[in-house]
């Protein structure tokens, strides 16, 4: 155990536990596949099909390489959209044979990269059909993850399940990632460095989803496990590996003050933000305003814009900042031990 | 219909293993099923894991909430207090357990969001601190479906744990699938799993293959493991529940709005090792219940509740689950003689405040004789003088210097203690009425007999292969007995660590003391993990030269301060005290009392008054010892300073 930590700790200071765990996962796919003949079988398989990223890196601490998947027998890689892009990576496959490579497409929003290398006939993940996933599903994660494969070694498989499903426009900013849809979470520790653009696969080997880059959850602070799931990607995907490369704008900008809404255009007086998060409580409401329109009273507590969740005033702010000042705000508020919706017209 | 069919047989295949002796027959057929739907199905063992486990899931999800706490901030190790946990709904009443996580301190709102969404507040029925557990009563008439919490224990090592959750999103349960890895962990309060849990399951349910509750998910952290914050430990494959049968057993008391907490009883065993066979106690504390009932220092306990006590760690391991409140009874043997003696588990014991006689000693044979007697002290009022030698404590046989200061430490602070020495060959009695620690550093102390000189000192460099923090060590190249050792912890950033122990030569020579300078490994900051670094750093210099353990201090600048506080605080059995400069404001670790076993003092340098968190040190048994300096910086420029310090450091030996 001792020994096995201070690995971890060699690997990634800030987090020792985690550097165990990924040696405990490969042990325990060894177990599996002693009983299991079609997981030995898909881990053979998948394995062919994940390949290793080189590229920029080596700055403040960045690691220079990643993970990524053929997605097509001429010689297309799905990986994750980031910096080790920055230069044209080289691609490492499972046996070996080291390719240089050319990014043929990106999609920033779903932080995907498609890569071109000059070989034919190779094995490859379909992303036209996967199967429905749902919470419990036993899974295969394949990456690179601490760049453990050196040189001709095949990536590092961990085992675990599909822990759930989140909607992540329903939790805007929570994520530091410009993709906001749909992300399958899962219960083993996938997401290390160098894991990104591995294979998520099902226990029979179909794939299922990209892993992600290393994030924190915005409130908790705690590390994520996710993938992204095949079904947001395939689209994209498709259509780059079928030779059209279209790269769309990123996120709108918040709105121009004198545009968006604040706290005057609802005639909202809050109670003083002096606390590191204060509750969003309401100390006045003025007189006449939209506010008092809408029947906005002193004391109550606002919980969601929209669909947003207002854990302190600062977060109310910027929700309000980022939508038009002509438009109405509907708030969910708690009133004692009432919790009302109301919409705000100005 | 279909989609249950393998699901069925996996539950039947574990009833079959289950009774396969009573019902051989049955048995055998169900396993025949199984085996002849595999086949038609072409159903693997996956399929049947996968269904189970949706099955397991869905059986209870609907007693799964997800809990929102607003205006719960607060950060603790790496992450952040009120992101949404887990909840679990106990009855139809609207009752919900959940974790302490985030509601130690009661936040401005707490919701309940169902899974169509709907939010509905919650009040605070109450805390069980002992398990980490809050019980949560929502006003609304909204229907909730209970879980049914099982009151006997069915739970076996290596079966199905699945930590259930809604703190990912409110409309689906999450789960995270793992084992049973032990019971009986956290000294008997907890089930440990090795599920990955992250802090969004917290508060949720951990049920087995087939959806029974096996208990509740709360943070907690191995005792035994590094330090850091119990929520480092999320996502680590060890991750604690708390056992249904516990609950169990306590929610009337909770409903009824009743807080629990820990069972104190007041003792402190001879040995900090938990296998040591030497079960005798070094001291009961004053105004604790195991000196109510009678129990006292010197006796050697046998059993607690009939249950044997064979090793240290065993007594921790039983008063472990016992909450305030309980009545324990407690076996003994004194003077060849067993005795049992019943006592009533207490929240709190007054914090411990050390009691002083006011005697530096020394070890003269197999004696304790007085090196030196500290100027209005409980043993100056009593008329000790250097040279005599102390043979008893309230009538029992002196002991080792340091079972002697745990005596007088912990000696109630409404008698006497009683004392024979042997002056000149004769023995005296003498009453002492003990005194708290004094709150000023002593003006004078003896020169020490000192063998080293003026130049048989060097600053060396030291490192450890792994880390890269630097350090300088202040040391003297020549053999001493025995020496104090000031560990000082830099200002993120800070270069010439030489500069920080240059100025202590003089008064290391003098006292002797050996000075070690450590910097941090970023220059923005101290990483709370650092504290293991400094640490190995010490217990390093420990191995170099002959440091007095009682005369262990850890002192700094800038951030280094309160990292030191921390490192101090965390790390009671090596280092016994910090010094803290008045403007600081130290925090980031949750404080704990003062414990007789590893005491610590703390000696606030600058300002006239105790600061605010001073006096909070104060009320849970610190002491505290405060010495003025005109000087900004004043571990670096006061010479007066220093040999403050260094008086105090050896003041740490007083008894």
């Amino acid at each position: 155990m001792m020994k096995l930590e201070m690995l971890g700790t060699a690997l990634r200071r800030r987090r020792p536990v985690r550097g165990v765990l990924m040696l405990i996962g490969l042990l325990s796919v060894n177990t599996i596949a002693l009983g299991q003949a079609p997981v030995k079988r898909t881990i053979e398989e998948s394995r062919r099909k994940v390949v290793k990223v080189y590229g920029a890196g080596g700055l403040s601490d960045l690691e220079a390489y990643q993970s990524g998947f053929i997605v097509s027998p001429e010689g297309h890689v799905a990986t994750a959209w980031s910096y080790v892009l920055d230069v044209d990576p080289v691609v490492i496959l499972d046996d070996g044979r080291r390719y240089e490579a050319q990014v043929v497409g990106f999609e920033p929003q779903l932080e995907l990269a498609v890569l071109k290398i000059e070989v034919g006939d190779l094995p490859y993940f379909s992303v036209r059909e996967s199967p429905p996933v749902q919470v419990g599903l036993p899974v295969l994660a394949i990456s690179n993850l601490f760049n453990i494969a050196a040189g001709s070694e095949p990536a590092s498989v961990m085992q675990g399940y599909v822990a759930g499903l989140a909607e992540l426009d329903a939790r805007r900013g929570v994520f530091k990632s410009s993709y906001q849809g749909e992300v399958l979470i899962l219960d083993l520790v996938a997401n290390n460095p160098g894991a990104a653009g591995g294979a998520l696969v099902t226990r029979d080997g179909q794939l299922i989803g990209m892993l992600g880059k290393e994030l924190r959850d915005g409130r908790s602070g705690a590390w994520l496990n996710y993938a992204l799931p095949v079904k947001a990607l395939r689209s994209r995907l498709l259509a780059i590996v079928s030779g059209e490369a279209i790269v769309e704008a990123p996120m709108a900008e918040p709105l121009d003050r004198d545009k968006s809404h604040n706290f005057q255009t609802l005639g909202l007086l809050m109670v003083p933000n002096v606390l590191d998060q204060t509750p969003a409580y309401v100390d006045a409401v003025r007189q006449g305003s939209p506010a008092e329109m809408a029947g906005l009273r002193a004391d109550d507590l606002i919980l969601l814009v929209g669909n947003v969740r207002i854990n302190d005033q600062t977060t109310l702010l910027e929700q309000l900042r980022s939508m038009d000042r002509r438009d109405p705000v509907s708030l969910v508020i708690q009133r004692g031990t009432q919790i009302e919706t109301v919409q705000v017209q100005p | 219909m279909y989609a249950h069919v393998p699901l069925w047989c996996f539950a039947l295949s574990e009833l079959a293993t289950r009774t396969i002796g009573m019902f051989r027959p049955l048995a055998s057929l169900v396993v025949w099923l199984v085996v002849a739907y595999t086949w038609v199905n072409n159903a693997s063992a996956v399929d049947g894991e996968y269904q189970a486990i949706q099955s397991a899931t869905e059986r209870i999800s609907a007693s799964v909430v997800q809990i929102e706490l607003i205006g719960a901030s607060a950060s603790e190790g790496e992450l952040t207090l009120g992101a949404p946990i887990s909840g679990t709904v106990i009855d139809d009443k609207g009752h919900i357990l959940t974790s302490l996580w985030g509601l130690e301190q009661t936040p401005a709102s707490i919701l309940i969001v169902n899974a169509d969404g709907s939010r509905h507040p919650a009040e605070l029925v109450a805390r069980d601190r002992n398990r980490e557990l809050a019980l949560l009563k929502v006003a609304s008439e909204a229907k909730m479906t209970p879980i049914a919490i099982p009151d006997e224990t069915t739970v076996r090592i290596g079966q199905w744990a699945i930590a259930v959750g809604r703190g990912i999103t409110p409309r689906t349960p999450a789960v995270s699938v793992g084992i049973v890895s032990a019971t009986e962990r956290m000294y008997g309060r907890a089930l440990q799993i090795d599920a990955r849990v992250s802090p969004s399951f917290y508060g949720g349910p951990v049920i087995d293959i087939q959806g029974r509750m096996i208990g509740i998910s709360v943070p907690m952290k191995p005792e035994a493991g590094s330090a850091g914050e119990k929520s480092d430990w999320y996502d680590s494959g060890i991750a604690f529940v708390v056992p249904a049968e516990a609950i169990a057993a306590r929610l009337d008391v909770l409903k009824s709005g009743k807080d629990i907490e820990s069972g104190k009883l007041g003792i402190v065993p001879t040995s900090k090792m938990p296998i040591s066979k030497d079960r005798t106690l070094s001291a009961v504390l004053a105004l604790s219940p195991a000196r109510r009932a009678g129990i006292q220092s010197g006796d050697e306990v046998l059993a607690i509740d009939d249950d044997p006590i064979r090793r240290v760690g065993d007594i921790k391991q039983l008063l472990g689950p016992r909450d305030a409140g309980e009545t324990v009874k407690v076996k003994i043997r004194r003077d060849e003689k067993e005795l049992e003696f019943e006592a009533e588990l207490a929240a709190n014991i007054p914090p411990f405040r050390p009691r002083v006689l006011g005697i530096l000693p020394r070890v003269e044979g197999d004696q304790i004789a007085i090196d030196f007697v500290f100027p209005d002290s409980a043993a100056e009022k009593a008329k000790l003088v250097p040279d005599d030698l102390l043979t008893q404590i309230d009538g029992k046989p002196v002991g080792s210097i340091d079972r002697t200061r745990l005596m007088v430490m912990t000696h109630p602070p409404d008698s006497p203690l009683s004392l024979q020495v042997i002056r000149e060959g004769k023995p005296i009695d003498v009453a002492c009425d003990l005194q708290s620690t004094p709150e000023a550093v002593v003006e004078q102390l003896p020169d020490p007999e000192s063998t080293i000189g003026k130049d048989d000192w060097e600053i060396v460099p030291r490192n450890l292969p792994d880390v890269p923090n630097k350090s300088v060590l202040l040391k003297p190249t020549k053999d001493v007995a025995e020496i104090g050792l000031l560990v000082l912890l830099a200002r993120p950033g800070m270069e010439k660590l030489e500069d920080l122990v240059q100025p202590w030569r003089e008064v290391a020579e003098k006292h002797p003391l050996a000075v070690l300078a450590i910097a941090s490994s970023e220059e923005q900051r101290w990483k709370p993990v650092e504290s293991d670094v400094v640490v190995r750093m010490i217990e390093q210099v420990r191995k170099l030269l002959p440091v007095d353990s009682q005369q262990i201090v850890i002192g700094g600048f800038g951030a280094g301060v309160e990292m030191g506080m921390m490192v101090c605080l965390r790390n009671r059995e090596i280092v016994r005290g910090t010094i803290v400069q008045t403007g600081s404001r130290p925090g980031g670790f949750s404080l704990t009392e003062n414990e007789p076993a590893s005491p610590v003092q703390v000696l606030i340098v600058g300002g006239t008054e105790i600061p605010v968190w001073g006096r909070v040190l104060k009320n849970v048994g610190y002491p505290i010892v405060q010495v003025a300096s005109k000087s900004n910086d004043p571990l670096i420029e006061d010479a007066q300073l220093h040999q403050a310090v260094a008086r105090w450091m050896r003041s740490l030996n007083r008894i």
